[in-house]
């Protein structure tokens, strides 16, 4: 598992992609400095709220996995070194797990840090609030990741999906309407943030509690790893 | 046949992509030794081998190896070594980090020496620290060797092999896969060039057009191939006189002169048909415009061995 993990850690880290994460990951921590030298008449929870859910949640997280975890086995299939994965004597669940976790650890992790770090800035060093944040972006990035996974093994057009999945569906159809809030990512993050600190995005409308965000994104998880795991054993592989 | 149970055996496959036949009705059985998969470029060699390593599946029939069926049983690969035709590697690792990734992959315990040994074996000792983007073709392909013998597999799937290596390289390799053939492993080699495995198989299996078309050793190929009557065209400035000329020369089973006033002859010896062309032609002062065999399966088997053998 640690020489998938570790080769795959490499391909994505080692990519100008890594740049633009780079780019990305830095502009919560921007804005942070940015609220404690500007006046502003904005409280420091609803700042930190704001960029938490509006920013992060939004933007940040899906973009950074939506880059990473598609690159996973899409860049292998791309190339064409798959089959040096593939052929194997290793169960697929020990090649797509490690898969999973390199992209959590290149694009997820220093989101999470970042979303952490930008919310102890905001909120005068909360550690409570910042760990909330964290976590809760974490495990977002790991529901991410399963989905973006697949997508990438699944369909050469991984990118245009998770696109119009984070921008369509979540950004839009998912905010608005509640009877489908249970099939967003975004909702999940943004109920375990709230639930692990109770003072947290009390003024978005979220309808999933901590509990139901925690079962959501394990659910996601799972379902698409084992999908995941299932199109590997059935791919025709370049 | 010895009797033993046949490492692999690939029973009535077909594979299409889209409506594209690749592989059709392919049935054999391969032994330990060194079998070569002949045959020109699209033949469907890649194909069949990718569909024996289980990369693929078949649209049609059934691959097993060692008894078992090898799609969907990844456990198999332990005793499988796969050198794809890609040449891709990761090329941000050296060739020791290559060939140690894949040692740590197949669960190889005695790692150090498993790697040093497939190292000296393709002869990159010297190599080794140097990243793989910094590597000749035939450098690679030798790395790629290592990679794949790493853990000391009964059979070995060498899909073009030799391709991209200089002289020497090939040579060396060809010894290298000879050696490891006699020490009692399966191993199968593909190639679109008849004289790179004319040394080194003790089986040909030639395919042309997806199809299994002559199967035997390098003899009983080319007697197969001489066998079959092929039908070319000619196009000449003297059509009835080259007719007469090659029938005096006795190395045609029919001729016959088409509509636009080419010669259609068929023959079952091609080679000799090659030699007393341009001879009948030049004594009988008759200019050659065009020679185009007019049988699509063969054509390339035409060309390939008209390669083979000018190379």
């Amino acid at each position: 598992m640690t020489a998938i993990l570790g080769l795959t850690a490499r391909q994505l880290a080692g990519s100008r992609r890594v740049w633009l994460v780079l780019a990305l990951v830095s502009l919560p921590v921007l804005a942070g400095v940015l609220f404690r030298v500007a006046d502003s008449t904005t409280t420091s929870a609803e700042f930190a709220d704001g960029i938490t859910a509006s920013l992060i949640a939004s933007g940040i997280l899906p973009l950074v996995m939506l880059l990473f975890a598609t690159s996973a086995f899409g860049s292998e299939l791309g190339d064409r070194t798959l089959s040096y994965l593939v052929l194997k004597p290793l169960p697929r669940w020990r090649i797509v797990a490690p898969k999973l976790f390199a992209s959590v650890l290149v694009g997820g992790l220093p989101v999470a840090l970042s979303g952490a770090l930008a919310v102890a800035i905001i909120e005068n060093g909360n550690a409570r609030a910042a760990a909330a944040t964290g976590v809760g972006l974490l495990l977002g990035a790991f529901a991410y990741a399963a989905t973006f996974t697949w997508a990438g093994l699944a369909t050469r057009h991984a990118l245009i999906f998770g696109l119009i999945y984070v921008f369509i569906w979540e950004a839009v159809l998912a905010a608005y309407l509640d009877g489908i809030r249970f099939l967003s990512v975004r909702q999940f993050t943004l109920a375990v943030v709230a639930g692990l600190n109770s003072e947290r995005l009390d003024t978005l409308d979220l309808s999933l509690g901590a509990s139901a965000g925690v079962v959501g994104a394990c659910i996601v998880i799972v379902a698409f790893s084992a999908l995941t795991v299932r199109k590997l054993t059935r791919i025709d592989v370049p | 046949m010895n009797g033993a149970q046949p490492t692999i055996v690939v029973d009535s496959v077909s594979r299409w992509f889209a409506g594209v036949v690749a592989v059709s009705g392919v049935s054999l059985e391969i032994e330990p030794g060194v079998t070569a998969l002949l045959g020109p470029n699209g033949a469907g060699k890649t194909t069949l081998l990718r569909a024996i390593a289980g990369l693929i599946g078949t649209s049609q029939g059934k691959v097993s190896i060692f008894g078992e069926p090898v799609r969907g049983n990844p456990s198999l690969y332990r005793r499988i070594g796969y050198m794809t035709e890609h040449e891709s590697v990761y090329d941000f690792l050296t060739g020791r980090q290559f060939v140690d990734l894949n040692a740590r992959l197949q669960g190889v315990e005695d790692l150090e020496n498993a790697v040093a040994r497939a190292i000296e074996t393709v002869d990159l000792v010297g190599a080794q620290h140097r990243r793989l983007h910094e590597y000749s073709r035939g450098m690679r392909q030798r790395m790629r060797l290592a990679a794949t013998l790493v853990h000391d597999p009964p059979l070995l799937l060498l899909d073009e092999p030799l391709s991209g290596t200089d002289p020497v390289q090939r040579l060396h390799l060809q010894d290298v896969i000879r050696d490891l053939g006699a020490q009692g492993r399966t191993i199968v080699v593909s190639s679109h060039i008849l004289e790179e495995i004319d040394q080194l198989a003790d089986r040909i299996h030639l395919m042309v057009s997806g199809k299994l078309a002559a199967s035997g050793d390098y003899r009983a190929i080319r007697q197969q191939l001489n066998d079959r009557p092929f039908l070319v065209r000619i196009d000449s400035s003297k059509a009835r006189e080259l007719a007469a000329g090659l029938l005096a020369m006795e190395v045609l089973e029919s001729v016959e002169i088409d509509r636009e006033g080419h010669l259609r002859v068929r023959s079952r010896d091609v080679a000799a048909l090659q030699r007393a062309l341009p001879s009948v032609a030049a004594r009988l002062d008759i200019r050659l415009f065009r020679v185009e065999p007019l049988d699509d399966s063969l054509e390339s088997v035409f060309e390939y061995l008209a390669t083979g053998s000018a190379t």
